[in-house]
């Protein structure tokens, strides 16, 4: 029997049942469904309050990134000042161990930081898209040869390797770091695309479009890529998180050119000169926060497309706020359908 | 293998459009070191002509889907013979199947929700195949060709054809399903359960759309159920398969009226129909596994009738009457396959 | 004789001590664009030792009945109206405790797909026990497994197969072994959803067959909720045929069958094909079953109705008894009460 999952879970009929061949499917139109299409989703995910949040930080940042050389002039390593100067109205974020202006260091270190994090993005999940996806869909041989590619990547720790690359590779610059997290990085995206597009490759309109004599890139680019739109969407912000903490990680650890201006090698030399010790938290705190706003920003603009992807987690939210509404206070684990009278 | 005998066909001389001929799948299963196989499909053979539906009716695991994923040419068979309007067409494109076939052969899935895209309109459903098979040129001729297609399935191209499935229900989806198969002229059309996935009020009207296309058309259909009532209703003939075999082959009514096989009386029995008398049905056992069976009949451990010879030889083909075969020691003197 | 119109929401008078009663149920689901009124307004009773048929398509709301009745529906599903009573008692009154407690022992449910209700990562026995024991904790293990074993031969599997995962089980074993999970606990009704529908026709037979030994064995009612039709003619005591979240007829078994007044069921008995008979052209009822945050205006079969009149969109058809146990909805059939005593179509 063939069971396939009904595609319109989370709305009515509510019995989410797996279907097999001789079940009835809900053939009743089901209304308001957001399009699935580019401007329906975008307006969709912004009509989320998490994802507005998160796309203006991000917004934000990647100005601050863009506009860097007006909004703090000159060269961030000049010594300009006292050293360890604490936040003033000349200098906002005081000034460092050295004396340069943290408030330049961090404004112009969102550059490589940012910079290095989509650009690793990119280029992981384009990788893991190929791979995956060329894996997933061809199989047989093709996809053990890939697989086990993905899987001795997968398994090599991550920060060793980059730590030995580094080491033996010499430089450090931006694309540098690009380069060792890019190959590093691509190999679990690789994976869950791959099994995304095992389980859509058995759909029906793979087949359907197979017999209708389509070729095998267009199926891949065509009819599969387009309903994973979601999950690469999700693989290129994780991806980009990881990027940008991986390099601040590293540059921390004093990896790489040092004297390349970004958060990393920010708190590398707040580290260096003792900030913890002298109390000089506004060295290390404005680069810090702000990568771990850069990421929070990212999940959030992730929770966003998930719920729009996923009718259900939609449907629950729905549900409480409309309950809410109708004075019903709804127990926390309660597992009874609420009974609202009102006059009918 | 000498070859056997084929039914008359319903207008004396006419070449078939379709002949299967000992058609057989088997699947590995079992990991790396293991040799079992799922033998999901054996020795089948039929054929089709032209304006002929012919119903496949069986249970789960009786190989009815597979039979339509070979002809489809979804995934190869391990051995047998596909012959469309007299060419071999295993023999003359062994790897992948022609662009030419594919605009004969079409198909029509089950699911209606599956079988077309979510994120595409009908509109490009439907012109996919009008380009890969270069059937129309410019897109002017490109919509008119749409409009008709749609208006041939009943609907409305102003309405439907910049929708996306979502919006339509699922009678609507598998009239577009009909649509996208008719797009490229097919000579054969296999439908896999097309109506079993539908609300009950909606199916005839599928059906009927088959049948008035049949009519005009002179499509050919492979119609496969597990719906006996249904298989009678739209098929010429019905052949019935169980555990990946074909066991009894006529024209629907006399299998209805007449069956022979004992698996086809059960079948017959166990569909409810408040009209009949009620008759209880005593079935030993359920459908074996079809991981290598052991060899003979594979309904010998459920059959009232057994013999010892059905648990060593699979019967083969006796002739009831011109149009009517079975598969059973039974009824003898068939040719044996061991 | 006499015909009774009686108003809807009270089809009494066929059934003296109902085990369960439903009366005048409303559920709507919320959603961002406006409630949709999922059942609206359906009243039946069922007798002890009854079978009880339910019959729908898509949208007419006959699951969400179900799930209702046992208040399992999840958000956004909320009850907004009517009353289900259980032997004299409220149900919708039982609070969370009285509610679980109430589930299984009173009112069981057999579900469509076993794999669905069943988990599958604990062995069926163990699935067994637990049911048991949430209600009676006080029952030892081994006692409990040994009930599990004495439903199993019930139902007809080796008892020895009772520690299996359900996947080692096949469907129609399966199936077998969620109605003996029903049974646990000697509820004096069950609801069954569409429990032979994923199955193949012949086990469906079987375990219809099975269903009935037992209910003639043990006494309990069935609410039976199908599509399909001929299954419930063959194996219910009466039906109700539910259209876009009404009731549209209810009558008993062979009487729907023989003589069906609501233009919907005429059209569903037509378009089935049968086995016997001669093969006529049958045709499909036109058009689509409603989408219900939207339904038509009037009576809600109407675009479909082949004896549709201007009225029939503006008002409403009640649930008239037209015959004695046999009600029907529908301006047809209601218009001509009262010209006299006796009906005519």
């Amino acid at each position: 029997m063939i069971e396939q999952q009904a595609t319109n879970v989370g709305q009515f009929p509510p019995v989410e049942a797996e279907l097999t061949g001789n079940v009835v499917v809900d053939t009743s139109v089901t209304p308001g469904n957001p399009s699935r299409r580019g401007a329906g989703t975008f307006r969709a995910i912004m009509r989320n309050r998490k994802a507005l949040i998160g796309v203006i930080i991000l917004l934000g940042f990647a100005g601050m990134a863009i506009f860097a050389p007006w909004i703090a002039p000159g060269d961030p390593n000049d010594l300009i000042a006292k050293r360890n100067l604490p936040p003033s109205s000349e200098y906002w974020f005081g000034t460092t161990g050295s004396g340069q202006d943290v408030f330049a260091q961090t404004v112009l270190g969102a550059r490589a930081s940012l910079g290095v994090g989509v650009a690793v993005g990119i280029f992981t999940t384009f990788l893991a898209a190929l791979i995956g996806m060329t894996a997933g869909y061809f199989g047989g041989k093709v996809d053990d040869f890939l697989s086990l590619f993905m899987n001795v990547f997968l398994i090599i720790p991550a920060l060793p390797l980059l730590i030995v690359l580094v080491g033996f590779l010499g430089g450090g610059g931006p694309m540098y770091f690009v380069f060792i997290l890019g190959i590093t990085g691509w190999s679990w995206g690789a994976r869950v695309l791959r099994s995304q597009t095992l389980s859509l490759r058995e759909k029906d309109f793979v087949s359907a479009a197979e017999v209708s004599g389509e070729s095998r890139i267009r199926i891949i680019g065509g009819e599969i890529f387009p309903n994973m739109i979601s999950l690469v969407a999700a693989n290129l912000f994780g991806a980009t998180i990881y990027a940008v903490g991986a390099m601040a990680a590293l540059q921390f650890l004093g990896l790489g050119n040092v004297s390349l201006v970004s958060w990393g090698t920010n708190l590398y030399w707040a580290q260096n000169n003792g900030a913890l010790l002298t109390g000089a938290w506004w060295t290390y705190v404005p680069s810090g926060l702000a990568i771990a706003l850069v990421a929070f920003a990212f999940a959030l603009t992730n929770f966003a497309v998930d719920e729009v992807t996923n009718p259900r987690l939609k449907a629950q939210r729905v549900a409480r706020e409309s309950l809410a509404k109708l004075g019903h206070k709804s127990k926390k684990n309660s597992r009874a359908t609420p009974v609202i009278r009102h006059a009918n | 293998m000498a070859q056997l005998a084929q039914p008359a066909s319903p207008n004396g001389h006419e070449q078939p459009i379709l002949q299967v001929d000992q058609l057989t799948k088997r699947f590995p299963v079992g990991g790396l070191m293991s040799k079992m196989e799922v033998h999901a499909l054996e020795d089948v053979s039929f054929s089709i002509h032209r304006s002929e539906v012919v119903s496949v009716v069986g249970e789960s695991g009786s190989g009815k889907s597979t039979t339509a994923r070979l002809i489809s040419r979804l995934m190869p068979p391990s051995s047998g013979r596909i012959v469309l309007n007299g060419v071999d067409i295993l023999a003359k494109e062994p790897r992948r199947p022609s662009l030419k076939y594919r605009s004969q052969v079409q198909m029509v899935f089950q699911d209606p929700f599956g079988s077309l895209n979510g994120v595409h309109t009908i509109r490009h459903h439907l012109v996919r195949p009008l380009k890969i098979h270069h059937k129309t040129r410019g897109r002017k001729e490109t919509n008119e060709r749409i409009e008709e297609l749609l208006q041939t399935v009943g609907m409305d191209a102003k309405t439907y054809a910049d929708k996306y499935p979502h919006q339509l229900s699922g009678g609507q989806r598998q009239r577009i399903a009909i649509a996208r198969a008719l797009a490229v002229d097919p000579v054969l059309l296999l439908a896999d359960e097309p109506i079993s996935m539908l609300d009950v009020s909606i199916r005839m009207g599928i059906l009927n759309l088959m049948e008035r296309l049949k009519q005009e058309r002179g499509l050919a259909y492979l119609y496969i159920t597990h719906d006996l009532a249904s298989a009678r209703y739209i098929g010429d003939r019905t052949h019935v398969m169980y555990a990946g075999r074909m066991v009894e082959g006529a024209t629907s009514d006399d299998l209805v009226h007449d069956p022979a096989h004992p698996y086809t009386k059960l079948l017959l029995s166990a569909v409810p129909d408040p009209r009949a008398e009620r008759a209880r049905v005593e079935a030993r056992g359920e459908v074996p596994s079809l991981i290598d069976p052991p060899p003979g009949c594979p309904f010998a451990a459920r059959c009232p009738y057994v013999m010892p010879v059905c648990r060593e030889i699979m019967p083969g083909q006796t002739y009831l009457s011109p149009t009517h075969w079975v598969r059973c020691h039974l009824f003898g003197e068939g040719v044996g396959i061991s | 004789m006499q015909t009774e119109v009686r108003p809807s929401g009270a089809p009494s008078g066929v059934v003296e001590q109902p085990l369960l009663s439903v009366r005048n149920l409303h559920i709507e689901y919320a959603s961002d664009q406006g409630a949709v009124k999922a059942v609206d307004g359906v009243s039946f009773d069922i007798a002890p030792g009854e079978v009880f048929g339910l019959a729908g398509e898509s949208g007419s709301g006959k699951s969400t009945v179900a799930h209702g009745i046992l208040r399992l529906l999840q958000p956004p599903a909320v009850i907004t109206g009517g009353e289900v009573r259980f032997q004299g008692n409220d149900v919708f009154a039982l609070n969370d405790k009285q509610l679980s407690d109430f589930r299984w022992s009173e009112i069981s449910m057999v579900m469509q797909s076993a794999m669905n209700a069943l988990n599958p990562v604990m062995r069926v026995s163990d699935q067994i026990v637990d049911a048991i024991q949430s209600h009676d904790p006080k029952r030892s293990n081994s006692d409990c497994l040994r009930r599990a074993k004495d439903l199993f031969k019930i139902v007809g599997i080796d008892p020895d197969r009772v520690t299996a995962y359900p996947h080692e089980l096949s469907g129609g074993m399966r199936q077998r072994a969620m109605i003996a999970m029903a049974l646990a606990l000697d509820p004096p009704m069950m609801i069954m959803d569409e429990p032979t529908t994923a199955l193949d026709v012949v086990v469906q037979k079987e375990i219809m067959q099975e269903i009935e030994d037992l209910k003639a064995k043990l006494g309990f009612s069935i609410l039976f909720i199908t599509h399909d039709l001929s299954l419930l003619v063959e194996f219910s005591d009466r039906i109700a045929i539910m259209y876009a979240g009404k009731i549209v007829e209810l009558a008993p078994a062979n009487v729907l069958f023989d003589k069906p007044l609501h233009p919907y069921t005429q059209g569903l008995m037509s378009s089935f094909p049968t086995l016997t008979g001669e093969k006529k052209h049958l045709s499909s009822i036109p058009g689509s079953p409603p989408d219900m945050s939207c339904p038509p205006s009037g009576c809600r079969f109407h675009p479909r109705c082949p004896k549709f009149a201007p009225m029939h969109a503006q008002v409403e058809p009640e649930l008239i008894e037209v015959e004695p146990g046999h009600w029907v909805a529908c301006h047809l059939h209601t218009l001509t009460i009262g010209k006299d005593q006796s009906w005519r179509s």
